[in-house]
């Protein structure tokens, strides 16, 4: 779990450095040498899709998840721990259910590329696919062991 | 049975007004037996999620440039390439589902390929180039940022043209001509008027070098799903509106070239010594370098009368 | 079934479902009884994050990550706490003036309040503000940023009516200084009846200039920001980028402060931070997608606008479209949905479509602001650290400014479109 969680920070750092440089070396080619890089914007916003689902589980693991906890907070400390658990099965039902979608989906176009780069679509959707599966299994784990972090909102 | 038809276009462009009218049509031709209901101005999501969702099924049926469909068949850009159709008139007979060889080949591996079939087509305006100074050849593009949409093809064209070829997301247009991170870009004078690009452009040369034409696709299930009837009935609804559209289209530029005048823009043409020769041949010769597999496509298109 | 996603989304929500779940369990119920493929389940939460826009969020939000830990905001705070912190209200005034001047650097709210706001907030608990009242200021600040050019939500209004950009970017600075005079009136008098801190006495020239060196490269960078986007040197999303490495340049070679620890750590809360946020814009496309197709906006427009053609009712009606709207979707989904529905009618019956502009783009904005989709709410929560709760508390008078505000709005056309007039 440690590892597995060193890898994915380690992924999500290095997607992030790229979504900074890439902008960044489009405009130094684009003034300086007066030949900008086509498909950089194309490429930048590939990123983007990355860094937010690849470090979906770090989220999750974190309990970092938005949330407006207040009312639940005040309730009867029976009913709070059956919403707790009714979320945590749902949460692992619907992160389980869209990973299911996105593997379908994969499956069925694999021929689809980004227009410019030809980045294959399958590769956005392995991020959507990774991070929502990755949740998933964060999910489960927390059945037995709960997230300290019990704040009424948080990112 | 209920159609989702999806589109991009915004209220007042000729494509919303394509898409309200063939739903109209359609209903009232097949007896209210299909009835369609148009998403327009990008509800059910952008360009890419449009085409997908076709694919996909969620949305019945769209439509947008031909070089849409590219990420399932790349040769379908073919009908979006610079310089190739003689006229408006030829560039909607050369993209008839019904009889034009080059769409019916590319139709199949539409098919094929993505479940995906084009049934009918939009005549949307010549593109025109609108710059921040007079532009009458390629030498006065030389080595200048103009903006490229960000494709291949345009970015072979704006090659071709001379310039620096400058890839700018349509909604970081207006801010980027503005501030003259490009000087120059190219689109028809619907959307140069509609987006008032004329605040920030003082010239437009009339090189009409792209016709631009939209594909009008279905998702093959839903098709096959319909009677023989009905799809013939919904073709010729199609075929008719596509008419039209070049219709429309010719009627508001006369009044657009006006507006742009009134506006202050300064319009050059062919009898302003616009070089029509000057860009033709070398954007011709950078699509053809940059594309081989377009050639017999080209000929095709050429071979329609 | 519209009203009846509406409602489970809400229920979930109240009920304290993580909200990315509390959108995404009736969707997902909605696709599975419709019969809809699943792969839109996919498409659709994948490519909602397929914009380059939103490519800014991380960014600044890593700026801002980065400046606090290199020592950058300090040194900003202690040149403007020199200068200003005598005025009644002292960092709260300096909080929401630099959000006027980040403003002119950014394109979005949340890029504030995920920048600036982390270093005014930090700055001003230091300074013994409450924690609550200076998160208050933070989140009602950022409301002005997209109001005053550059502003991304006003790009995408122009792109889906083909309203001129450049107009609407004019017709936005009035009412930002406006809004940002009455935020700072309202800062003073709440500061003054509570008694809350300022500086003993205005600062010597001597002292303004001490404080001033170390803080200029700081300083510097907006101005360099604006200044290259109006030569055309790189476009908004891209100054975002351009902030970043600028910032880790000065922090390193000029601060001398910037570690790898330091970069790092700032990387990690920036991924998790941007991944809690964009997850749900992801997760409200799939839900507007919903929306769109049972014709929720339109049978919604189609209701009010049977109300009256009067333009000056209209906007009002607008107004509350917009503010409702505004509650629940995120600026752009809105502007997506709603806009092309309710705008035609209206400038049909007379009314300024760049006007229309303002005031839809200042009730999403002051939509940040309300639960119970409030990004803004969300994001300065957790960079202060209160509860949702605590942070309403003190907002509550920070709403009289803005709301007045959009009074003078809708009621003065005359006041916005003065300045697009010049180019009319
Ligand atoms: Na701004
Ligand atoms: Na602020």
């Amino acid at each position: 779990m440690k590892l597995a969680r060193r890898i994915v920070e380690i992924a999500s750092v290095f997607l992030l450095g790229a979504l900074v440089f890439v902008p960044f070396a489009q405009i130094i080619m684009r003034s300086v040498f007066g030949a900008p890089i086509v498909g950089a914007e194309e490429f930048t916003r590939f990123l983007l899709i990355c860094v937010v689902f690849i470090s979906f589980p770090l989220v999750v693991e974190a309990g970092e998840n938005i949330v407006m906890g207040d009312l639940r907070k005040a309730m009867p400390d029976l009913f709070r721990r059956f919403l707790d658990l009714l979320t945590s099965l749902s949460a692992i039902f619907i992160a389980g259910l869209v990973a299911y979608a996105v593997l379908g989906t994969i499956g069925k176009n694999l021929n689809n590329a980004t227009p410019t780069l030809k980045i294959p679509f399958w590769l956005f959707l392995g991020s959507t696919l990774f991070g929502f599966a990755a949740a998933a299994v964060v999910h489960i784990v927390h059945l037995r062991r709960p997230p300290q972090k019990a704040t009424s909102v948080s990112i | 049975e209920e159609l989702r038809y999806a589109h991009v276009g915004s209220e007042g462009d000729i494509q919303t007004q394509y898409a309200a009218e063939a739903a109209a049509g359609i209903a009232e031709a097949t007896g209210g037996e299909v009835t369609v209901k148009v998403f327009p101005a990008s509800q059910l999501g952008g360009v890419a999620e449009m085409v997908d969702g076709v694919r996909l099924g969620s949305i019945s049926m769209g439509h947008h440039d031909f070089a849409s469909l590219a990420r399932i068949v790349p040769d379908v850009a073919v009908f979006n390439a610079p310089f190739i159709y003689r006229s408006a008139e030829q560039a909607l007979a050369a993209t008839d589902p019904d009889s034009s060889p080059a769409l019916q080949e590319i139709n199949a591996k539409l098919i094929e390929e993505g479940g995906v079939r084009i049934i009918g087509r939009i005549y949307r305006g010549a593109r025109h180039i609108s710059s921040n100074f007079e532009v009458k050849s390629p030498a006065d593009l030389k080595d200048k940022p103009f903006r490229a949409v960000p494709l291949d093809l345009w970015v072979s064209m704006v090659k071709g043209f001379g310039a620096t070829p400058t890839p700018v997301e349509v909604s970081e247009l207006p801010t980027a001509l503005m501030t003259g991170l490009v000087v120059g870009q190219e689109n028809p004078l619907t959307m140069i008027s509609a987006n008032k690009l004329y605040e920030v452009q003082s010239h437009v040369a009339m090189t009409g070098h792209m016709h631009s034409v939209l594909a009008v696709f279905v998702n093959e299930d839903v098709w096959q799903a319909l009677s023989e009837d009905n799809r013939a009935k919904i073709t010729k609804v199609l075929d008719e509106k596509a008419d039209e559209s070049l219709r429309w289209a010719q009627e508001s530029e006369a009044g657009l070239v006006e507006e742009l005048k009134e506006n202050g823009m300064t319009v050059i043409t062919e009898a302003d010594g616009l070089d029509m020769d000057a860009f033709r041949t070398p954007v011709l010769d950078q699509i053809r370098a940059d594309f081989p597999d377009f050639a017999p496509y080209i000929e095709q298109i050429a071979a329609v009368e | 079934m519209g009203i009846v996603i509406i409602l489970a989304f809400l229920a979930l929500f109240i009920l304290g479902f993580p909200v990315v779940y509390a959108i995404l369990l009736p969707s997902i119920v909605y696709i599975l009884v419709e019969g809809f493929p699943l792969g839109l389940l996919a498409q659709r939460v994948t490519y909602a994050l397929d914009s380059f826009p939103l490519v800014a969020v991380p960014v600044f939000i890593f700026v801002g990550n980065l400046m606090n830990l290199s020592g950058v905001t300090d040194r900003i705070f202690r040149f403007a706490d020199t200068l200003v912190g005598r005025a009644p209200g002292g960092l709260a005034q300096v909080n929401i003036f630099s959000s006027l001047i980040f403003s002119g650097m950014s394109g979005a709210a949340l890029a504030d309040v995920g920048g600036l706001g982390k270093i005014e907030i930090e700055a001003m608990r230091k300074r013994g503000f409450s924690a609550p009242f200076s998160a208050a200021v933070t989140a009602s600040s950022a409301v002005v940023g997209p109001i005053f050019p550059p502003s991304i939500p006003l790009i995408v209004y122009g792109s889906v009516t083909s309203v001129s950009t450049v107009q609407l970017l004019l017709a936005g600075i009035v009412p930002a200084l406006i809004c940002v005079a009455l935020l700072m009136l309202t800062a003073a008098v709440l500061s003054m009846r509570h008694a809350m801190p300022r500086a003993e006495r205005w600062p010597t020239l001597g002292e303004v200039w001490v404080s001033l060196l170390p803080a200029l490269p700081a300083i510097l960078a907006p101005v360099l920001m604006i200044a290259g986007m109006l030569v055309g040197l790189f476009t908004p999303t891209e100054a975002a980028a351009v902030t970043a490495v600028y910032v880790i340049l000065i922090s390193a070679l000029i601060y001398g402060e910037l570690t790898w620890a330091h970069l790092w750590n700032s990387m990690l809360a920036t991924v998790r931070s941007t991944s809690a946020i964009l997850i749900i814009v992801a997760a409200a496309a799939l839900f507007g997608w919903i929306l769109a197709v049972e014709q929720v906006p339109q049978d919604f427009a189609a209701l009010i606008l049977q109300l009256s053609t009067n333009p000056l009712v209209l906007l009002l009606i607008a107004n509350l479209i917009f503010f409702i709207a505004g509650m629940f979707l995120d600026s752009t989904t809105a502007t997506l949905l709603v806009v092309p529905v309710i705008a035609p009618p209206m400038v049909l019956a007379g009314v300024d479509p760049v006007h229309l502009g303002i005031v839809a783009i200042f009730n999403l904005m002051i939509g940040l602001l309300t639960p119970p989709m409030g990004l803004s709410l969300f994001l300065v929560c957790s960079i202060a650290d209160i509860s949702l709760r605590q942070l309403l508390r003190a907002l509550a008078p920070f709403y009289v400014p803005l709301l007045l505000t959009l009074g003078v709005i809708t009621f003065a056309p005359d006041l916005v479109l003065w300045l697009p007039s010049f180019l009319r």
